[in-house]
């Protein structure tokens, strides 16, 4: 091996212009992978909280209706609660009632959908207290208050402490009406809740729409998230029934599971046409050294070089080159990716509300994110590459026929 | 036994319309220890009839032997092996890697057989001071002369203790004093170590130093000389 | 000279062609992402300016700031009127956005009522082809269109009675108001087919508590590209009403077009990197092909031969390379774009029927456009890296000595 290893590194340095060339070609494209992954993640992360991590938690429990149809009496009983609690595996769980209702402050009005929620288990299950903007989320233990969405306060021109009037209609028919307390201003990155949620004690929102002990759904955190599964498969024999359904989170939005999957796919895109690209590259370099060491090859032969390790000098050579492609490309990439963590893309002097895409309002500045696993697999499809695209080469130079190539010249 | 038994050995090549029988029927049986020359006219089958014992090619028909084994039944990896093992080559043209010191070139076939770093360090310089290059170890195929590449060439193909060398027109390339010097190397490896040589070589002096002179014409033997 | 480049470049068949493959691959790949971002950026431009906006805008000042509901047009009429006469060949839309509730003996649900002229918007807009059931506006007052998802959430069903409240114009009382839901439409897309509703202006205008009042009177001309001076005509034409803002369609979606422009830039950066990938395949090629022949120019400089001229040599035979590649490049490019300007991308399965960015909602089926102008640019600048790409190499050939040119092996 080392043998073919001293071969190998000094056969590359023999063009050093060609390899650098080629070596710098598939940095290049390591470099913007690497950027536009960490780019595409920093905005799927963004995606992903608000749809995952703030909406749906692990495990989602409500009536089977419901999620469809949004109707105010397909509920839950609040105790279904304690027996969640007590299923193993239970992180924290939430429950949530919503309705919708005219918010109203002195001289405006707007349509909202309350949801309300346990002020202590709520920040359990999801990131909502660290969206607080102004004032605190609910605080535990009373009532009364009301955290509301950015935009929606905006748009009633109020702030904490002011007073906002909620109006709706109740599951009996009749309109009610409570007053409620400015606690909090929220900034979630979901377009609706911005612009129009307002967060209310569960217990209030069930006095509102007199709906007493009765939940929509129940937000589940357990205690391995990437092993959802056979939870949800428990839970499900425990509790579920004509009117209580238990779902995972991609089970309850195949949607978002979705947009998860386009992140694999839009990854793939990219590495494809970038590697395809440089794939030819080194193509090309392995072809030419090859036959213009015909002879020196065919020499290894004679004195008997095996067909397999002649396979092998030549891929030793060209992941040789990888590797060399491969610092050279970190080394680019990190550069690109620390400027996309730390600084972000600024979008704020254009677009200073930010960018909605599919509901989630991305912040103006859009900052990277770096997977490892997106960094290794660039790593890796450069390896892949560049063993694929001297494959052939590299069997040529296996079939070599010795008398051939001596005679060669 | 001998080293090699060839046996009515033909060798045909396909050029376009026309087959051209390079061999047609070679018999010839060389014994451990000899210093034997093969010469003819051009084109006679003298470097075809090597690269068969050389098992470097195939021949069409015919019995080939090669200390021992039938090389009609090796794969190429056992062809491999044996070129490895058990035969040397040296070349018209030195045929060096050019990206390997004058010991890296010589040491390389003993790397290849697994010997282990030290004993082969050692080896190769007593190699390489047997051939008179003590000193030139470090140098590069372009920092040589033709006659020291040659040399170097020899290193490389007796280095790992063959049963026998081939060499097709070892001193085409040299002039006349340092082929004098590298034919006088060789019998002295022959007469000293054992070592088997058989040479294609139109060189007279060559034939002068052999011991059997093997005369070819028209792919078949047509003399064959033992001094 | 180009015959003798050719000839050169066909020495080695093979290396040659994998360049050339490489630049064609290259290449192939930019005129797809060009055309599926012109077919895209049309679509989202089209939509979003005929959905949120228009090519001329009028709104009362501040509108565009602070997005308040409340402030309105108060001469819509003769506004609508006077564009009318100025754009004859423009289709012009006024609305009024309302924020309220909608009620019905089952539900409710926060919506956006849009007040519109039903004939205008029919013409800009699909959604009157989305009705699945019932009818689009007919200019019945007491008529409204509402989504799916809405109808499924309220339990109502076409013919149904609605009332929607609301709080508008600095009243300080809710008001409300009786609708029949005189038809239902599907999207595919949750926020407009849950929260949006579709009344016609007096109507909306009537719950507002103002009479002749708008948010916005659009105009929609038949060349997008007019708007900037539309705007700046119609600016000139309603001088001499107060309170009042005419902006272009840039101006009134600046998000989206933000969007558009960071998209573009980050496609060109990755276009310009990929070529960059492309060209170093493409300098290693003829860098090679210069340098195995050193021994050749040493002769042809020894036998009177300018050093210029070689020079030439080696860049013509970049050039050939370029337009080879470039020539190959935009015909399959052009091949492979095919189905997509016919069939397009089909996106369905990751984002559902529609997808939503910028606040325009779009079908995930993306239909691709023909760009002639940048695959044009392209293309030619394609063949220029190239040619650029063989610079250095020619430089390293003028350079040359014959003596030592000569004795190179
Ligand atoms: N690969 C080949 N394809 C076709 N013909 C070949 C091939 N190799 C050798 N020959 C032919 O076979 C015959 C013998 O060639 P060979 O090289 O063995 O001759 P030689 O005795 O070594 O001659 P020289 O003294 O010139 O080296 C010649 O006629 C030659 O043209
Ligand atoms: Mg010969």
């Amino acid at each position: 091996m080392s043998f073919l290893l001293t071969v190998a590194w000094r056969n590359l340095w023999r063009h050093k212009r060609r390899s650098l060339i080629t070596a710098t070609a598939m940095a290049v494209g390591v470099a913007l992978c690497m950027a536009t992954l960490a780019f595409n993640d920093g905005m799927f992360e963004a995606i992903f909280d608000v749809m995952i991590e703030q909406q749906l938690g692990h495990v989602q429990v409500h009536h089977p209706d419901y999620p469809k149809k949004r109707v105010m009496n397909d509920t839950l009983p609040a105790e279904i609660l304690t027996r969640i609690d007590g299923e193993p595996g239970t992180v924290a769980a939430a429950p949530r009632l919503q309705g919708f209702a005219l918010l109203g402050s002195e001289t405006k009005s707007s349509g909202a959908l309350l949801l309300g929620v346990d002020p202590e288990r709520e920040p359990k299950v999801t990131p909502i207290g660290k969206r607080v903007v102004e004032g605190t989320f609910l605080p535990p233990g009373e009532t009364g208050g009301i955290v509301l969405g950015l935009r929606l306060a905006d748009e009633l021109g109020v702030g904490l402490g002011d007073s906002v009037v909620a109006v709706t209609q109740a599951s009996d028919g009749s309109l009610g009406n409570a007053l409620y307390t400015v606690t909090g201003i929220v900034k979630t990155g979901s377009a609706q809740i911005d612009r129009s949620g307002a967060f209310v004690s569960v217990a209030d929102l069930q006095d509102l729409l007199v709906l007493p002990d009765q939940l929509h759904n129940i937000t589940i955190l357990t205690d391995d998230a990437t092993d959802i599964a056979p939870y949800a498969e428990r839970l499900r024999a425990d509790i579920a029934s004509d009117t209580v359904e238990v779902q995972t989170w991609w089970e309850a939005s195949p949607q978002s599971a979705q947009m998860m999957s386009m992140r694999d796919f839009s990854s793939v895109i990219v590495l494809g046409i970038v590697f395809g690209a440089a794939g030819l590259g080194i193509l090309n370099t392995m072809m030419m050294s090859v036959f213009e060491r015909t002879r020196e090859l065919g020499v290894l032969k004679a004195l008997g070089l095996r067909p397999t390790r002649m396979v092998g000098l030549i891929l030793v050579e060209s992941v040789l080159l990888a590797s060399l492609a491969v610092s050279i490309g970190l080394a680019l990439g990190g550069g690109l990716d620390a400027f996309l963590v730390l600084r972000g893309i600024d979008l704020s002097a254009s677009a200073k509300e930010g960018i909605s895409f599919s509901g989630v309002v991305l912040d103006p500045v859009i900052k990277g994110v770096v997977r490892w696993e997106g960094v290794a697999q660039v790593v890796g499809a450069v390896f892949f590459v560049s063993l694929a695209s001297s494959l052939w080469p590299a069997i040529r130079a296996a079939r070599l026929d010795p008398v051939e190539s001596l005679r060669a010249e | 036994m001998s080293i090699v038994h060839v046996s009515d050995l033909h060798r045909e090549y396909q050029q376009g319309a026309v087959t051209v029988k390079a061999l047609r029927g070679v018999d010839l049986t060389i014994e451990p220890g000899e210093f034997t020359a093969l010469m003819g006219p051009s084109g006679s089958g003298k470097t075809t009839l090597l690269n068969m014992i050389g098992a470097l090619d195939r021949p069409t028909s015919g019995k080939l032997l090669v200390d021992g084994k039938d090389l009609a039944s090796l794969s190429s990896s056992q062809l491999s092996d044996l070129r490895l093992h058990r035969l040397g080559f040296i070349f018209q043209s030195y045929n060096l890697i050019p990206v390997l010191s004058a010991l890296e070139n010589a040491e390389f076939v003993l790397q290849l057989q697994g010997m282990a770093r030290d004993e082969r360090r050692k080896r190769v310089r007593e190699t390489l001071a047997q051939v008179g290059l003590a000193g030139m170890e470090d140098r590069r195929p372009g920092e040589l002369s033709g006659g020291q590449q040659q040399r170097v060439a020899v290193a490389r193909a007796i280095a790992g203790k063959p049963a026998l060398v081939l060499a097709d027109e070892p001193t085409a390339n040299l002039d006349s004093a340092t082929a004098q010097g590298l034919i006088e190397l060789m019998e002295k490896l022959n007469h000293e170590h054992g070592i088997t040589f058989l040479f294609a070589t139109h060189d007279p002096r060559v034939m002068e130093a052999a011991h059997r002179v093997v005369r070819m014409v028209d792919g078949k033997v047509a003399e064959d000389l033992r001094k | 000279m180009v015959v003798l480049a050719m000839r050169n470049l066909f020495r080695n068949t093979r290396r040659t062609l994998i360049t050339v493959l490489a630049i064609t691959f290259g290449l192939a790949m930019v005129h797809l992402t060009i055309t599926l971002q012109t077919g895209s950026y049309a679509d989202l431009i089209r939509t979003g300016v005929s959905s949120m906006a228009g090519h001329v805008v009028v709104q009362a000042k501040g509108y565009q700031e602070e997005k308040d509901g409340d402030l309105v047009l108060t001469r819509t009429a003769e506004i609508s009127q006077r564009l009318a006469k100025a754009f004859p060949e423009g289709t012009i839309a006024p609305r009024l956005v309302l924020g309220g509730l909608i009620t019905s003996p089952r539900g409710s649900v926060g919506a956006a009522v849009s007040g519109i002229d039903g004939a205008a918007e029919a013409k800009l807009q699909e959604i009157d082809e989305h009705v699945v059931q019932g009818t689009w506006l007919t200019g019945d007052a007491r008529g409204i269109v509402i989504g799916r998802d809405m109808a499924d959430a309220l339990q109502v069903g076409f013919g149904d009675k609605v009332v929607y409240m609301g709080q508008h114009g600095g009243a300080t009382e809710v008001s409300s108001r009786l609708f029949r839901v005189i038809g239902i439409f599907r999207m595919g897309n949750a926020d407009l087919d849950g929260f949006v509703a579709f009344v016609d202006l007096p109507a909306a205008q009537e719950a507002f508590g103002q009479p002749d009042v708008a948010n916005q009177v659009t105009v929609h001309l038949p060349d997008p590209n007019r708007s900037p001076a539309a705007a700046a005509e119609a600016r000139t034409l309603l001088a001499d009403i107060d309170g009042i803002e005419v902006l272009d369609w840039k101006q009134a979606l600046p998000e989206l077009f933000a969007l558009i422009e960071v998209d573009k830039t980050s496609g060109d950066v990755m276009l310009f990197l990929l070529g960059a990938i492309v060209a170093m395949g493409a300098l290693n090629t003829v860098l090679m092909a210069a340098l195995e022949r050193t021994r050749e120019f040493g002769v042809m400089l020894a036998l009177g031969l300018r050093p210029q001229q070689l020079a030439r040599l080696i860049l013509t035979e970049g050039l050939l390379l370029g337009l080879m590649g470039a020539g190959l490049g935009l015909v399959v490019g052009t091949a492979l774009s095919w189905p997509l300007v016919h069939y397009g991308l089909d996106y369905s399965a990751y984002m559902g029927d529609t997808y939503e960015t910028a606040g325009v909602v779009l079908s995930s089926v993306i239909k691709g456009r023909f760009n002639p102008l940048r695959m044009t640019t392209y293309t030619i600048a394609a063949t220029f890296m190239t040619a650029a790409a063989a610079i250095y190499p020619a430089v390293q050939v003028a350079r040359l000595q014959p003596v030592e040119a000569m004795r190179h092996t």
